[in-house]
């Protein structure tokens, strides 16, 4: 059973006197345990799809299902809350907080059952991830970007959510990096079933993804 | 509740905008509560003048609407009845509202009033009595008509001379309020009156009256008390008057006993009585007591007089002070809301991404919006809170120093001798250095009130100037805030 289910979804603008059409009746199915990246050049809907994957914005038209359950019936906030997670490609963390806070934040506000205490719990995924104790008690703005990264990724999956959306999340890194952060989405899908969904320009990126996506005039169109 | 610490860590982290914002909300505290102090002691001090000079209203003729009816014509000098002789009484006035006994008795009937005393004054003969003279200590007899003494009625249990201290009670007891009301025939005299002429509680003598379209009537009194005067007379009235002016020559009889002179109930209603006083429980209640009597009747050709003068010419400059210092306080609540709204929106603002990622991982809008009000909220208090030692230290200088400079201004011009000419007005200087050195020492510290209406301020200035600001950029969606700052 597939996770996230787009049926006949568009989206578009008023661009002058006529419509741009930005998705268009795009019907697509996501499941569990798969690592999925979308492609396409700038300006076809990428970030989007993905705004509204992740509940950040309503369909025009067509229905987006999760679990079987239409988002619009769980509620945007409620979904956003308790059923996914995004890492950025600016990783969005909240500067005034230490990593490690960053990441409590969340378990604080998800509804979903996180073990106690939080910091603990915080600090051992942290761990899992190359941030040791020292680093994750440092203001976020001390970590390298590579280190941010980690710490997004930490966030995104300390909610025990099944689905991780991520708008370019190795755009601002080196290759190393970049090689590191898509080892951890592939080991996410593989180890902990969880859907992973990867916009990027990378065509590297994208080689190493178990599925290939490109939208094309609105669509999404399987490369493999 | 994870929005509290992210508040507490917000102003751990972002030293310079809490401390910039403490500091403008310690500017605003300070001149929010100077100006509460200054708006405080300016209320105490009206009710500490309202107090210190006293509880006291006098029920007067209100002499420029009667001249000004008379003028007019609306009023005809003949009407007004017998305005001759010791015993004034006019129907007309009466009706009209004037400070006559049955006008008098009806204002009294009140809860605010604690005591009361009308008395009326006229001179009565005896031929048996002597009378007491300054000279030569012993009494004497007038030519061959008889002594003559005054008679000053009262209206209540105890007069008024002798709450003031002006007589007291030596021996027996004042008239009962049973005898009062009936107008029985007791007396009170004085202890030389007494001595001279041999008199003892119990004993009867005659004195004989003339207050009724000059008949003599001769009428029996029981003395049921004596007493002992403290009134000093001036001599050169004395021998202007005569030795009736001497207050030993003064007896006390009920104001009812007229009815034993001869005259009518509806002519003793009609008497002016415009030697009284009214006492009330509290100063504070004047303008309410007013206010009740002028429900009662229409007081046209009456006054009710409460030193209204002094208390007027001595709070006008405070009362301004106060009103000016509440407006003060408004315009620099309102500039401070506007300065620190502008301050917050600008944070807000600046504030966009975090909004867009805590809305993207789940956070309520609610919950965002409490985490800045709070974030406000706790300067604001620490502010207020360190304004209470720097304000009040500061608004008590200011009020003492203002208070101080009133009181002068007012002191001069009380001096000038306007205040004390009108109505029946008698406090002498003294009283009102006594007034004014009272509400010198107006006790003008903070209080419970002006902390509690200064917290009020601050949680509704740091409420307002951050709701609204963060209402705005609550109106985007997440993916406008994330994607404006990422593109």
């Amino acid at each position: 059973m597939s996770i996230l289910n787009l049926e006949h979804v568009s989206y578009g603008y008023i661009d002058g006197n006529k419509k741009r059409m930005i998705l268009s009746d795009l019907s697509y199915q996501f499941e569990r345990g798969k690592f999925y990246t979308v492609l396409g050049p700038s300006g076809s809907g990428k970030t989007t799809l993905l705004a509204i994957a992740g509940g950040l914005e309503k369909t025009q038209e067509g229905k987006l299902l999760f679990d079987g359950k239409n988002i619009n019936d769980i509620g945007l906030g409620r979904y956003r809350k308790k059923y996914l997670s995004f890492v950025f490609q600016q990783f969005n963390l909240i500067p005034y907080l230490t990593a490690v806070e960053n990441v409590v934040n969340v378990m604080e506000i998800t509804d979903n059952k996180v073990p106690k205490p939080y910091k603990e719990t915080a600090l051992n995924l942290l761990n899992q991830f190359g941030i040791v104790k020292s680093k994750a008690e440092r203001s976020i703005l001390k970590l390298s970007g590579g280190e941010q990264q980690r710490v997004a990724i930490a966030r995104g999956l300390a909610t025990n959510v099944d689905l991780i959306l991520a708008d370019e999340p190795s755009g601002n890194l080196d290759t190393a990096t970049e090689k590191e952060i898509i080892k951890i989405f592939r080991s996410l899908a593989k180890d902990y079933n969880k859907c992973v969904i990867v916009v990027t320009h990378s065509e590297g990126v994208s080689s190493l993804s178990d599925i290939q996506l490109e939208l094309k005039d609105g669509k999404l169109i399987e490369r493999r | 509740m994870y929005f509290m610490k992210r508040a507490l860590k917000y102003l751990k982290n972002k030293k310079g905008k809490t401390l910039l914002l403490g500091f403008i909300f310690l500017v605003i505290a300070n001149f929010v509560l100077a100006g509460l102090l200054v708006q405080n002691a300016s209320k105490k001090a009206q009710e500490q003048t309202r107090i210190s000079i006293g509880a006291d209203v006098n029920f007067i003729m209100n002499w420029d609407e009667l001249l000004n009816d008379m003028n007019r014509g609306v009023l005809d000098r003949d009407e007004l009845g017998n305005m001759k002789g010791e015993v004034v009484h006019s129907n007309i006035l009466s009706e009209g509202g004037g400070p006559t006994y049955k006008n008098f008795m009806e204002i009294v009937d009140s809860d605010y009033v604690e005591s009361y005393d009308v008395s009326v004054s006229f001179e009565v003969i005896s031929e048996g009595l002597r009378q007491y003279t300054l000279d030569t200590n012993s009494g004497s007899t007038m030519n061959g008509n008889g002594a003559v003494f005054d008679v000053k009625l009262f209206s209540a249990a105890e007069p008024r001379d002798f709450t003031d201290g002006t007589a007291e009670l030596t021996s027996g007891r004042f008239a009962t309020r049973e005898e009062i009301d009936s107008g029985l025939n007791v007396i009170l005299i004085e202890e030389n009156i007494a001595e001279l002429n041999n008199l003892r509680l119990g004993d009867t003598f005659s004195v004989s009256a003339s207050i009724l379209d000059y008949q003599n009537v001769d009428i029996d009194y029981e003395i049921v008390g004596i007493y002992r005067t403290f009134e000093v007379v001036d001599q050169r009235m004395v021998g202007k008057g005569g030795d009736s002016l001497l207050s030993q020559n003064r007896f006390y009889i009920p104001f009812n006993a007229l009815q034993s002179i001869g005259m009518e109930k509806s002519e003793i209603d009609d008497i002016l009585v415009t030697s009284n006083v009214i006492s009330l429980k509290d100063p504070l209640n004047i303008d309410a007591f007013k206010e009740e009597a002028e429900q009662k009747i229409e007081i046209k050709y009456g006054r009710l007089d409460a030193n209204d003068a002094l208390y007027n010419n001595l709070m006008g400059p405070i009362e301004s002070l106060g009103n000016i210092s509440g407006i003060l306080v408004v315009i620099i609540a309102v500039a401070g809301a506007l300065i620190i709204g502008l301050i917050t929106a600008l944070t807000v603002n600046e504030r966009k991404e975090e909004i867009g990622i805590l809305l993207a991982v789940g956070e309520s809008k609610l919950k965002i919006v409490s985490q800045f009000v709070l974030e406000v909220t706790i300067i604001a208090v620490i502010a207020f809170a360190l304004s209470s030692f720097t304000g009040s230290y500061l608004g008590e200088n200011i009020s003492k120093a203002v208070l101080d400079s009133e009181l002068l201004e007012t002191q001069d011009s009380s001096y000038d001798g306007k205040a004390y000419n009108k109505g029946s007005y008698s406090k002498d200087q003294k009283n009102v250095q006594d007034i004014i050195a009272k509400e010198s020492t107006v006790d003008i510290s903070l209080n419970p009130t002006v902390l509690l209406q200064l917290l009020g301020l601050g949680l509704s200035l740091s409420v307002l100037s951050t709701v609204i600001p963060s209402l705005y950029v609550m109106r985007f969606n997440p993916k406008q805030i994330l994607t404006n700052r990422n593109s």
